[in-house]
């Protein structure tokens, strides 16, 4: 189970993410930012197979989140694909490993510099629940 | 969280956050605004941002914010910090993703008069020849090696190929180029996302605006700079592009790995920082000097096929370079601190060099004067020419605000109003208005701003800067 929604933010654009799991963050968190990127790129239909590996180590998991998701902004745009799909994942505390399914795009619908560490904090509830916001420069 | 209880007024217009605010201070935070805009700074996050900033390793003075400010990540927007040069820190974070960000004003032979029956044709042939919006290329692609010569040379590459002049040059804050530069600590990611990006406007708050000169607030300093009632005047905005966006991402990353190598704990990771004279702390400022020179270049790629624009709709003069200006950069300059000429790493995030009378660098008009301070405001609103002056020095290590100030989301902007609506309400006040993406037009409406008539007040009000003029728009090509 994950979830993602968009917040308010003076200047950029704050994602907030929940999910059931670690793994099921990292989708959710990428699936934010590639709607974010591409309005309706979860849900167009194509045949695309186009698709990048990730191989990732960070100071701590919050850290990783955010330069996973750096990671593959940074393909999107040199790339001009909209990797937005995690099929395979292997996540330990500070290395993340992955397989990622992009659509081409011939162009985005938001220019995102970059998502920032700003505030991040990945939370767990009482009941193993995760939870994230992250603030994306636009 | 911060309240009007927790400042001291300094003046009307200058606001403290004592040292014993919070015992991580290391230096008082210190910001300019009228007792009126105080509700609006505290309604954000900006001030425990600008406290953030006052931990920071190495910071001398006070972290400053100007009254443009409002919150950011790590460091709020309108910031300025120094740290004591080597060893005090850099912080990525204080110079923000989209590295010299910036302005510059062209300025023209014509009135507004004599541009009415070009204006249409012209706004037009500007929209189609400068790439403007999410995602588009340039019309020239760099190869690795061609790419580390901008990276390298800044302006002076457009020179050497024929797309600047002397002049340009001459009128660009430090003449187009940074020194300290160096193509090899910009990494492979970075340098793809800029070899197809010289000459392109970006989007968000990027813009292409041509405007008037509505107001002469000083008329000998006008006539130094080449101001006149009703004169034509184009203002350009935007930075180093993904280029730069990559090189904070890349940096932001190693610092953060290494903070506690150097004993750093920080507020807010979005302030990873190292001493400056740290092995990766002098690979930053290497690559964010490279960044820098290619928005130098950028800019002017987007003047010189402005220029050609101008040519073929309007035939009439060269539109020389009035100044140049960068808004998020990082420099080592001498300031007087607690007395003494000392040497400090200046944080400018969303604010301007803004040096008095005197300054070596400035072309010889100008050093008489001072420095020429761009500030454009929101779109519809108008925009100013300032010029630096001594309290400057004295205040804000040599720094102005950068713009109006956004108060409200762009999410919330974009809710008030449809892009539609406000493309025909600023065509009704004679304002064309040209967007790659109508919809997202009023992300950047007026009312997403502060009223920047009010920041400029400020500003002069404490002495930072001078009105020298007021522009207003004719033409936005946004980005």
């Amino acid at each position: 189970m994950r979830h993602h929604r968009v917040l308010p933010h003076t200047a950029d654009t704050r994602l907030q993410i929940t999910a059931d799991s670690l793994e099921e963050l990292f989708k959710g968190a990428l699936e934010g930012l590639s709607e974010i990127v591409k309005h309706d790129v979860t849900t167009r239909s194509s045949d695309s197979s186009i698709v990048t590996q990730v191989d990732i180590s960070s100071s701590d998991t919050t850290a990783l989140l955010v330069d996973f998701l750096n990671n593959l902004l940074t393909k999107d745009v040199i790339e001009k694909v909209v990797f937005f799909d995690i099929t395979e994942l292997d996540l330990k505390n500070t290395r993340a490993k992955a397989s990622v399914y992009g659509l081409a795009a011939d162009s985005f619908d938001e220019d995102i510099k970059a998502v920032t560490y700003h505030g991040a904090q990945i939370q767990q509830d009482k009941d193993g629940n995760y939870k994230v916001e992250l603030v994306l420069d636009v | 969280m911060i309240t009007e209880n927790n400042l001291t007024e300094i003046s009307p217009v200058e606001w403290e956050i004592p040292l014993s605010f919070r015992s991580d201070m290391r230096v008082p935070a210190r910001f300019f605004a009228s007792k009126s805009m105080l509700s609006e700074i505290l309604g954000d996050r900006s001030l425990e941002q600008l406290v953030n900033v006052a931990t920071l390793p190495g910071i001398v003075g006070a972290a400053l914010a100007m009254p443009d400010i409002h919150e950011g990540y790590g460091f709020p927007i309108g910031g300025v910090a120094a740290t004591k040069w080597p060893d005090g820190v850099i912080s990525p974070g204080g110079i923000g993703y989209d590295i010299n960000c910036g302005v510059r004003l062209l300025k023209s032979d014509l009135t507004r008069m004599q541009l009415e029956p070009f204006k249409e044709r012209l706004a037009l042939d500007l929209s189609r020849s400068i790439p403007s919006g999410t995602g588009q290329g340039s019309k020239m692609t760099l190869d690795f090696a061609e790419l580390d010569e901008v990276l390298t040379q800044g302006v002076g590459w457009a020179l050497n190929k024929g797309y600047a002049t002397q002049s340009d040059v001459d009128h660009t804050e430090s003449r187009g180029r940074l020194d300290g530069a160096d193509p090899a600590a910009v990494s492979d990611f970075a340098k793809k996302r800029g070899c197809a990006q010289l000459g392109t406007l970006g989007s968000g708050n990027h813009f292409v605006e041509v405007g008037f000169v509505e107001k002469i607030f000083d008329e000998e300093a006008a006539r130094i700079i080449g101001l006149k009632q009703d004169q034509i005047t184009i203002l350009i905005h935007t930075g180093s592009r993904g280029l730069g966006h990559q090189v904070a991402t890349d940096y932001i990353k190693i610092m953060l790995q290494e903070l506690a190598e150097f004993g750093i704990e920080l507020p807010d990771r979005e302030l990873a920082c190292l001493p400056f004279s740290s092995r990766d702390g002098q690979r930053y400022f290497a690559a964010m000097s490279a960044a820098a020179n290619f928005a130098w270049a950028n800019r002017q790629m987007i003047t010189y096929r402005t220029r050609e624009v101008w040519k073929r709709c309007v035939g009439v003069g060269d539109l020389p370079l009035v100044y140049d200006v960068a808004h998020n950069i990082a420099k080592v300059e001498e300031h007087v601190v607690d007395g003494t000429l000392t040497k400090v790493v200046v944080h400018r995030k969303g604010a301007t060099r803004a040096f008095g009378k005197g300054f070596a660098e400035l072309p010889e008009e100008y050093q008489r004067i001072g420095q020429p301070v761009i500030i454009p405001g929101s779109m519809g609103t108008s925009s100013y020419v300032l010029l630096g002056a001594a309290k400057a020095m004295e205040k804000t290590f040599g720094s102005a605000c950068h713009g109006a100030g956004r108060v409200m989301s762009r999410h919330a902007a974009k809710a008030k109003q449809l892009g539609r609506e406000l493309q025909t309400e600023l065509a009704g006040e004679g304002i064309i208005v040209k967007t790659a993406a109508v919809r997202d037009l009023s992300e950047e409406a007026p009312y997403a701003y502060k009223d920047v008539d009010d920041v400029v007040n400020v500003i002069e009000l404490a002495g930072i800067a001078t009105k020298v003029a007021r522009l207003k728009p004719l033409i936005v090509i946004k980005g």
